[in-house]
Parts: C-alpha cells; sequence; structure tokens
C-alpha cells in the first residue's frame, strides 16, 4: 500500500468519522431538545392528565358498575351499556337534541357570520355594534334564560304583548306548553345568544387578511359579494371550522337554557340528554348508569368534532 | 449492633412522624372523636344545612354556640340542589359531617342506604318522642327504627285575598273543593282580570306539595304499603284523586285561572299569587313571607281543605340526620336536642317555617304571636308526605306520572284517561321500571 493510498484512506476514515460524529451530536442534541420539549410541556401536561385524562378512565370505571348515589358500589362489566336503551327517556332525548342542534347550528353560523362582516371594518359605530351583537355573550346563557322567561309569560311577557300589539297573536300564547313552541322559543334565544360568539371568533380571521388582496381584486374588477365568496371566506375556513365544532358542542351539550325554560316540560319531550344524564344520577340516583351516558355522549362528540375537523381542514 | 440501631431510631423516627401527622390531623378535623350519643359532647361539630332553612339555622347555632363552651357548631349552607351530590361524595370518604339537614322526604334515601345513625333510642332517652311531629318523624322512620327527626315543618297552606273575598262577598275560606270552586267563580265575576285560583301547573314537585293534600284530608294517597320495596299504587279507584283533578280542571276549562299557570315551572308561583288579582292558591308560608308588608296585609291564610272536606297539609321542611361515619356524633346529638328546645322551635316562623313540636299547638302564647303558623300547624297533625324511595321519580320530574296525569287531566280534559295512565305509570316507577 502507497504512502498516497494510506494518506486517502486515513482521509476518507477522518472525513466518515467526522460525519458519524456529526450524525451522533446531533442526534443527541435531536434528543435533549425533545427531552427539553418534553419537561417544558409538563407544567401544562400534568393538569391534563389529572383534570381531563385521570377523570375520564375514572368515569369510565364507574359506568362499569352498579353505582348508586348512596349504598354498596357492585361491578357489573358492561351492563349499564346493554341496559342504555332500556332507560325510557335517554333515546328520546338524544334524538331531541340531535333536532335541536341541528336547527340552530347553521343560523348560528350564517348569522355570526353576517355579524362579523358587518362589524369588521373600523368604520363609524362599528364598535357599538360589536359590543351589542356580543352583549348576550357577556349576560350569560343563564340570565338570559331568565329574562326570556318572564318576557315570554302570556298576557304579561313583553313579546307576547308585542305580538298582540301587531295583532299576529292574541298576547296570551303559552309559549312552553307545547315540544314545538318551547323548542323554537328557545332555538331562537340560543341563535340570538351564540350568533354573538361566532361573531368574534371570525371577526379574528377576517381582520387578519390582508387589506391588498381586496385592493387587487377590486382593481381586477371583483364586487363586493365576490370579494366575500372568493377571498374572505376560504381565508377564515380554519374560524369557520372552529366556529362550528364549539357550536355543535355546545348545542349537544345544551342544559341549562332547557332546564331554566322549559325544564323538561311537556312531558319530558324537551329533555336534552345532559338532562336525562343529570336525572339519572340525582333524580333516579344511579351513577354508573348516567356515567354510562355520559361516556356514550362523550365518545359521539368526540368522533363528531373530528369528523368535522376533517372536512373542514385546510387542504395544501 | 449497628444494625440495631438504625432500626431502633427508625422506628423512634415513624412513632414521631405519625404523632406529628395524628396531631396535626386532629387539628384540622372536626374535633376528637366522641363515642355514644349522648354522652359528654365536646369538639367542633361540622353542620351542613340544606340552605332553605339556613336562617332558622343560623340564629340556633349562634345561640348554641354562646351558651354551649366545650362544644361548638359549624355551620355550612349548601344549596338544596346540590346537597345530594356534595353528601353522597362525603359519604363516600371518611370525610363527612358530623350532622347534616336534609329535605324530609329525601331523608329516606340516605336511610335507605345505611348511611345515617340509629337515633330511637337517643330520641326515647331525650324524652322527645312525645313532642315531635309524628308524620314527620315517620319519614326518617324504617322498620319501627328513628334515622333522624323532624328540624322545621314547611307545611302547604291556602293563601287567599282577604280583599278579593270581601269584594265577592265570601264569608271565609272553603271546607272542600267544591266550595273552593264555587269562590273561585265568584271571585272572577267581579272582572275579568280577577282570577280564582293560581296553581304552577309546569312544576311537578310543586303541584304534589300543593294538591296533595287535598287527598290527605280524605285519608286517600297514591302511594301506599309500608314496606318500601313492595309499595302499591292506588291510583285508579281514587275517588279523592278523581274529584281533585276534577277541581283543577274546572278551574282551567272556566278561566278560574291566569294562562300562565299552564306552563309556570315554579318561578311564577308566588309573583302570581301576590299581585292582588288571585283570590286563592296553595303553597307555603313563603307566598306570605316573600310578599311585600303592604301585599302581606291583604293575604289570609287557612288550612287546605280536602276535595270533600276536612283539613290536612303536607309535611314539608327538613329533617336532621347524623351520618354514621360522623366524628361528632355526640356533639350533633347535644345540638339536635338544643335545636328541637320549645326556645329554638318558636324562632321557626322567623325563617318561614313552623315548629316540629307537638305541644306548640296547642300553645296559646305561640299561637298569638305567630298567627301565620298556626294553619299549617294544625292541618300538620293530619299532615302527611311522601314516603317512597321513588318520589322523585314519581312526583319531581316532568317525564314522571304525577305531572303527566295532573297534565292530561287538567289542560288535556281528561280525567278519566289520565287515572287509568297514572295507575300505569305509577306501577311502572314502583316496580323500578319507570
Amino acid at each position: 500500500m502507497s504512502t498516497s493510498a494510506v494518506r486517502d484512506m486515513s482521509a476518507r476514515t477522518t472525513a466518515g468519522s467526522t460525519r458519524a460524529g456529526k450524525r451522533s451530536r446531533s442526534t443527541s442534541l435531536a434528543r435533549r431538545g425533545a427531552r427539553t420539549g418534553f419537561l417544558l410541556t409538563l407544567p401544562a401536561l400534568v393538569p391534563v392528565l389529572a383534570l381531563v385524562i385521570f377523570p375520564i378512565l375514572f368515569a369510565i370505571y364507574i359506568s362499569l358498575n352498579n353505582w348508586p348515589l348512596f349504598g354498596d358500589i357492585a361491578f357489573n362489566g358492561i351492563d349499564n351499556y346493554l341496559h342504555l336503551g332500556d332507560d325510557p327517556l335517554f333515546l328520546p332525548a338524544v334524538a331531541f337534541t340531535l333536532v335541536y342542534t341541528a336547527i340552530v347550528t347553521v343560523p348560528i353560523l350564517v348569522i355570526g357570520y353576517a355579524m362579523a362582516a358587518f362589524v369588521r371594518s373600523n368604520r363609524r359605530g362599528a364598535i357599538v355594534f360589536r359590543t351589542l351583537f356580543f352583549l348576550p355573550t357577556v349576560v350569560g346563557l343563564s340570565t338570559l334564560s331568565f329574562m326570556y322567561l318572564i318576557e315570554l309569560q302570556p298576557d304579561s311577557g313583553a313579546a307576547n304583548l308585542i305580538l298582540k300589539w301587531v295583532g299576529v297573536t292574541d298576547g296570551e300564547t303559552p309559549w312552553f306548553i307545547h315540544q314545538g313552541t318551547a323548542l323554537g322559543a328557545v332555538c331562537v334565544l340560543v341563535i340570538w345568544f351564540g350568533g354573538g360568539i361566532t361573531m368574534m371568533l371570525l371577526l379574528g380571521g377576517m381582520q387578519a387578511v390582508p387589506a391588498e388582496l381586496y385592493e387587487a381584486a377590486e382593481i381586477d374588477g371583483a364586487n363586493r359579494w365576490q370579494r366575500e365568496i372568493r377571498i374572505t371566506l376560504p381565508l377564515v375556513r380554519r374560524n369557520i371550522a372552529m366556529s362550528l365544532v364549539l357550536s355543535i358542542i355546545g348545542s349537544f351539550l345544551a342544559f341549562q337554557q332547557f332546564v331554566i325554560l322549559t325544564n323538561g316540560n311537556p312531558g319530558g319531550s324537551t329533555t336534552t340528554v345532559v338532562m336525562r344524564i343529570y336525572q339519572k344520577a340525582f333524580v333516579d340516583q344511579q351513577l354508573g348508569a348516567a356515567t354510562a351516558m355520559g361516556v356514550v355522549v362523550m365518545v359521539a362528540i368526540a368522533a363528531l368534532t373530528s369528523i368535522q375537523l376533517f372536512a373542514l381542514r385546510e387542504r395544501e | 449492633m449497628i444494625q440495631k440501631k438504625k432500626s431502633r431510631a427508625v422506628m423512634i423516627a415513624a412513632l414521631a412522624v405519625s404523632v406529628t401527622v395524628a396531631a396535626g390531623l386532629s387539628g384540622c378535623s372536626s374535633a376528637a372523636p366522641t363515642s355514644g350519643l349522648g354522652s359528654k359532647a365536646s369538639g367542633t361539630v361540622q353542620f351542613w344545612d340544606r340552605s332553605a332553612i339556613t336562617p332558622w339555622s343560623k340564629q340556633v347555632v349562634a345561640a348554641f354556640n354562646a351558651s354551649h363552651k366545650d362544644v361548638q357548631v359549624k355551620i355550612t349552607s349548601i344549596n338544596d340542589a346540590q346537597l345530594s351530590s356534595k353528601l353522597a361524595t362525603a359519604l363516600r370518604t371518611n370525610n363527612v359531617p358530623d350532622l347534616v339537614t336534609t329535605d324530609d322526604v329525601d331523608a329516606i334515601s340516605y336511610i335507605s342506604a345505611g348511611q345515617f345513625l340509629d337515633l330511637t333510642r337517643a330520641i326515647d332517652d331525650a324524652k322527645l318522642r312525645d313532642v315531635l311531629s309524628k308524620p314527620q318523624l315517620a319519614l326518617a322512620t324504617v322498620s319501627g327504627k328513628n334515622y333522624g327527626t323532624p328540624a322545621v315543618l314547611d307545611a302547604s297552606v291556602l293563601l287567599y285575598s282577604k280583599k278579593l273575598f270581601a269584594q265577592a262577598g265570601i264569608a271565609g275560606p272553603p271546607a272542600n273543593l267544591t266550595e273552593a270552586l264555587d269562590d273561585a267563580r265568584k271571585i272572577h265575576a267581579l272582572s275579568a282580570d280577577d282570577y280564582g285560583f293560581y296553581f304552577p301547573g309546569a312544576c311537578s314537585g310543586c303541584l304534589a306539595f300543593g294538591v296533595m293534600p287535598n287527598l290527605y284530608a280524605d285519608g286517600a294517597d297514591l302511594v301506599t304499603g309500608d314496606d318500601l320495596h313492595a309499595q302499591t299504587a292506588t291510583v285508579e279507584g281514587n275517588e279523592s284523586l278523581q274529584k281533585t283533578l276534577q277541581f283543577y280542571q274546572d278551574l282551567w276549562t272556566e278561566g278560574l285561572t291566569p294562562k300562565a299557570a299552564q306552563s309556570d315551572t315554579g318561578s311564577g308561583w308566588a309573583t302570581n299569587f301576590q299581585k292582588g288579582n288571585v283570590g286563592m292558591a296553595a303553597m307555603g308560608l313563603f307566598g306570605y313571607t316573600t310578599a311585600t308588608p303592604e301585599e302581606q296585609k291583604d293575604i289570609g291564610i287557612a288550612p287546605l281543605p280536602g276535595a270533600s272536606g276536612g283539613i290536612s297539609t303536607f309535611i314539608g321542611g327538613a329533617n336532621f340526620g347524623i351520618p354514621k361515619k360522623a366524628k361528632n356524633a355526640a356533639g350533633a346529638w347535644e345540638f339536635i336536642q338544643y335545636a328541637l328546645g320549645k326556645k329554638m322551635q318558636e324562632l321557626t316562623p322567623s325563617g318561614g317555617f313552623a315548629p316540629v313540636r307537638t305541644d306548640l299547638v296547642n300553645d296559646a302564647a305561640f299561637k298569638a304571636a305567630n298567627p301565620i303558623v298556626v294553619p299549617g300547624l294544625t292541618a300538620s297533625v293530619t299532615g302527611r308526605s311522601l314516603h317512597t324511595l321513588y318520589h322523585n321519580q314519581l312526583f319531581s320530574v316532568p317525564a314522571g306520572p304525577w305531572q303527566k296525569m295532573f297534565t292530561k287531566a287538567v289542560f288535556g280534559g281528561d280525567v278519566k284517561g289520565a287515572i287509568t295512565e297514572g295507575q300505569a305509570g305509577f306501577e311502572a316507577v314502583l316496580k323500578g321500571n319507570g
């Protein structure tokens, strides 16, 4: 072997070992980075484990037991799940909640979008309208429900008196005694309430759209409607997805507005699924069966949300 | 040798830690455990109180703490709607209160689950048995044993407008439902804006409180049987029920009740009566105590009449109970005895309640000082309540058979069909299939 060949080999070996060293250093750095990243997420991870993951696992455990509110607990496997349909009110409550969700979701989005489009510019008075539209969210659904209850009273409520004044009704409509009118009345309240928060969610996205895009489109001759459809709508897609997800989850978990306004009347026909879970736990005093219902609802919402997010994902 | 020394040191350290921890724990828990009811009590009594009666309870606690040096009561008022869930959570741990007050109707749930101490002997030893309201004590009784005592009475009564009664020429409160209907018609005849009777038609529990005494006065009930696990429904063939539902249907169909009644889930129960244009309503004393002084001048109070006569009431209110795991049961029992004393029971009207001592029913001085509680107190002797494990499913939810039956009979105009459906509904719930 010549000297040059040895030198060449040595050089190649050195280069190889340098590359290996670099690789090993970068792997080590990556590992250290990953560890640091993990350690940095710990403060957030611990509460999630303690306040979300553990309670969910414990809820699943409760659902596998005959767990009365008071008294002895006995493991009964998946019995609670198998007998969910035996509860005379659970499936009707699921059906009612789905109908309610289907009714309010689109109007909340459309009205929220319209309000956001109306107040997104910095024109005069925009802040006043923003505040007015968002006011229901600040007041809160429970308070609004109580106010609404008073204003929908037959004979004395403002809504009935106005309807009488304009000649639509005799002013004595008892809105909450039939399933249809009760559902309709609650939907109107929730759409008004939900529109404000949807407006805020969409407003952030709308205000992030660069003004140059609108200017360029305007120069190209696009009218206001075309600019909305071709520019704004695609660019707030993520915000719309988030609003829809939150709106559907909120509707599926509807509780206080129905408790206050209808309390399930007439005859339990306006009982939502969460109301039924509550009744199962604290009226029937069967925590195990109630938790099984809760787990099923949780899985259904998770599945629904995944489907929504997949359908509304950004396509590259 | 070194090993032996080491293990001794570990033992001493462990002992020291145990003593320190034990001392610390006893310092932050309720009290040093005191065995036996009626023995000398000491320490602190942790008292969870249903919020509805807290105005009275706080007065009793203040008086008790001022007069007892060795034992002190710490009261925690808990919202009625949250009491059962909080208590259920506590009872599954060793962190229970020493004393609780529950809605007297709910007490049976805790008792049947074996969560409360047997107070039978203590009640006898304290000579309380003969002075406590028997119907209310029965709500804390299973198989002849008392697992609690009454605390305060919330009896349903008939509130009426003295002004409208005078204007309509009605001499006094009705003695039965036929008279009540006649009186309602006379009041409505005064003007279209005056109504004879108000009831919250969509509030299941409120209706049980106001309507059931019409049956109780006749000796009738909808659920019968002492064995809580084998009770039967007595809805069909119940003449008092038929008369009572017909009375309410007549009120509705003849327009003697404001339209708001049909959808009222309870929020307008008192306020709609207090407006001054309603002649009568069946409710608790809160209908009087929450009225303005001006409105109170116009409100008369009378016992609720039976469908065919007689008087009765729904025995509502609160019962005391001592959880089995209570650390200071002796202190709790000492407080109960104090709260059931005449002096403390005489304070109940200030909170809108009536006393649970029967000797006050005939106490002329007490009655003269507290005329508003007299009608309910008088009726409480023959009063009853819902003594069933299924009272919530039967009487407290809109989908329950009671509310469905009432709605169909009164607003749907079908008393007979409602009773037939009601029998089936009550039976299903009592069999555990509701």
